[in-house]
């Protein structure tokens, strides 16, 4: 019962918020990319926000639901279909048994979310359903989802429709103003930024950059190498986090995402603020990015209201959903 | 004076660094301050990491947001670190004491006649050397559960291949700069590797998944190749 693979995507995981706590033994967190978009994906199907969901990528394969669900689907557009009906982004869905879910296109950016009212039944490995695929451990076994696999729904519900269309459900969440300005990613002062030459600061301000195709999960590379140094100082290695801003040898600075290792040993010379982490994770290959500095003070406030955003729209769809099961009856 | 500098690395992270010092007192207090700062754990608090002379807490800005009107998260949790520096006592650990059995032979040690040449010296003293002393991890980081162990004889200290070499054995036990680590799986790497260790660095079926600990002591004993084949079918 629950989803069926019925194709594989090129790289489709199950993850949740990351695991946290581990980095001593040289685990890092891993998790979703977006945390944004998979927090609403959770938000509106009436879960708590962190629960598991599936990350998807393009081309993403083919799932089928083997009992209906509630579903959203967040994040990056790739034009998802229920039984060839085109159902929207970001609004709650009522899937009928054995809806077949395909996704034609890539409209906009790079991981889309989906998430089941109950959450999915997943293997959690120290706390956490998160996929690492490095160690083989948490979320499906420790793997990627592959064709013929499936994986269980704590939740399932009876529905009315009875064609076998999707239903969709009355509340959605229209405010995506974090994705704005889509190529703006703003950045905190690391410890090392005194380290560059003042040229090389004034650089980083004006440069387009452009991401790698070599990017993935654990690092974004950027092109050109821009960065140059008046302090050259072997550093002892120390803690990096989801964000930090890189100083490679040749000049090049790389982004350490979701799947970065624990420790680093190369100059810090900033941060992504983690408002803006959404953002960038929706950047994919050879798109360009900007980077601006901010104060350490503004990028705090910018995760506080992200955090009471978030918060809100929890509560306000958790009061939809009560009230439609009111009215219309269905299990939850 | 104060001998530490406290910073932001990223908005929801904070760091307190000690310079570039590799001292096992300075450690030891590191060590300790970690375990004040999770016995005291606070709503948010996400993660604890030690570094040779730092110490970095992650935590959920907006979580701590919300119990803390008055302070902004960066500031509660500067307030965290200085407190645990004022208060952890560096006396109160007992560091952890582990042996781990080592097979030198060549077949082992891919790197070994290399670096007894780049030293100019035999390869039993390279061993000897190596065998001389125990080591403190200092942190487990780069690959889960492989520790920075230091530090090494001076005669010892070597800088890293210029090229990683594409494939280190799982269980190499390897030199670089004052340290020694070992591999806890296949993986590229650029520290010179002259053993091999049958023990299981990681596992993750295990609880806990480490062999080792930051503050753990280690001690190398040699094996044969014999003992080491015995040693490694008996786990």
């Amino acid at each position: 019962m629950g989803l069926q693979i019925i194709k594989q995507g090129v790289l489709n995981t199950v993850q949740d918020a990351g695991r946290f706590g581990f980095a001593g033994w040289g685990i890092n967190p891993g998790g979703v990319m977006d945390t944004y978009a998979s927090r609403v994906a959770n938000a509106l199907v009436g879960n708590t926000l962190d629960e598991a969901v599936l990350e998807i990528h393009f081309p993403a394969g083919e799932i089928v639901f083997k009992e209906p669900a509630l579903a959203s689907i967040t994040g990056a557009d790739f034009s998802p279909a229920l039984n060839d009906q085109p159902i929207p982004l970001w609004r709650p869905v009522l899937i009928p048994k054995d809806g077949l879910l395909r996704f034609s296109k890539k409209a906009w950016g790079e991981r889309c979310y989906l998430a089941v009212h109950g959450g999915f039944g997943t293997t959690r490995w120290l706390g956490s359903s998160s996929t690492n695929l490095k160690i083989g451990a948490g979320g499906n076994g420790g793997r990627v989802l592959k064709a013929n696999d499936t994986i269980g729904m704590r939740n399932a519900f009876a529905i009315e429709a009875a064609d076998g269309r999707p239903v969709l459900l009355p509340w959605s969440v229209k405010r995506r103003t974090i994705y704005e300005n889509a190529d703006e990613i703003s950045f905190i002062e690391g410890p090392e930024w005194d380290w560059l030459k003042d040229e090389s600061k004034e650089e980083i301000a004006r440069t387009s950059f452009v991401i790698k195709s070599s990017s993935d999960r654990m690092g974004y590379h950027l092109s050109p190498g821009v960065l140059q140094f008046k302090v050259t100082e072997d550093l002892v290695s120390t803690a990096v986090t989801f964000g930090t801003l890189q100083a490679m040898p040749d000049g090049n600075i790389l982004i350490l995402m979701a799947d970065h290792q624990t420790t680093g040993g190369y100059p810090r010379i900033g941060h992504v603020t983690s408002a803006d982490l959404p953002k960038l994770s929706q950047r994919g290959a050879n798109s360009s990015v900007t980077l601006k500095k901010i104060s350490r003070e503004q990028a705090e406030k910018m995760v506080i209201s992200l955090g009471q955003q978030l918060r809100a729209i929890r509560e306000s769809c958790k009061n939809n959903l009560a009230n439609y099961h009111a009215k219309h009856r269905f299990e939850l | 004076m104060k001998q530490y500098s406290i910073f932001s690395v990223g908005d929801q992270a904070v760091s307190i660094s000690f310079g570039n010092q590799i001292d096992p007192h300075l450690h030891r207090k590191i060590v300790a301050m970690k375990k004040l700062i999770l016995r005291d754990a606070i709503p948010g608090l996400r993660d604890v990491v030690v570094a040779f002379c730092s110490l970095t807490v992650i935590y959920d800005a907006f979580l701590i947001s919300e119990v803390e009107k008055f302070r902004s998260p960066f500031d509660v949790v500067c307030a965290m670190i200085e407190n645990a520096y004022a208060n952890a006592d560096s006396g109160t650990s007992q560091p952890a004491r582990k042996r781990i059995p080592v097979c030198y032979d060549e077949m082992f040690a891919p790197d070994l006649s290399e670096v007894a040449n780049l030293k100019k010296m035999p390869a039993e003293e390279i061993i000897e050397l190596h065998l001389g002393r125990d080591y403190r991890v200092y942190m487990i980081g780069f690959l889960p559960g492989f520790p920075y162990m230091g530090s090494l004889d001076d005669r010892l200290r070597i800088s890293r291949k210029q090229t990683p070499s594409p494939r280190v054995e799982g269980g190499s036990v390897a030199i670089a700069g004052l340290q020694t680590g070992i591999y806890p799986f296949p993986s590229p790497g650029g520290w010179h590797v002259i053993g091999n260790t049958p023990l299981r660095m990681f596992d993750k079926t295990a609880s806990p998944p480490c062999m080792l600990e930051e503050g753990d002591e280690v001690t190398f004993f040699r094996i044969t190749a014999e003992e080491y084949r015995s040693l490694n079918s008996g786990s």
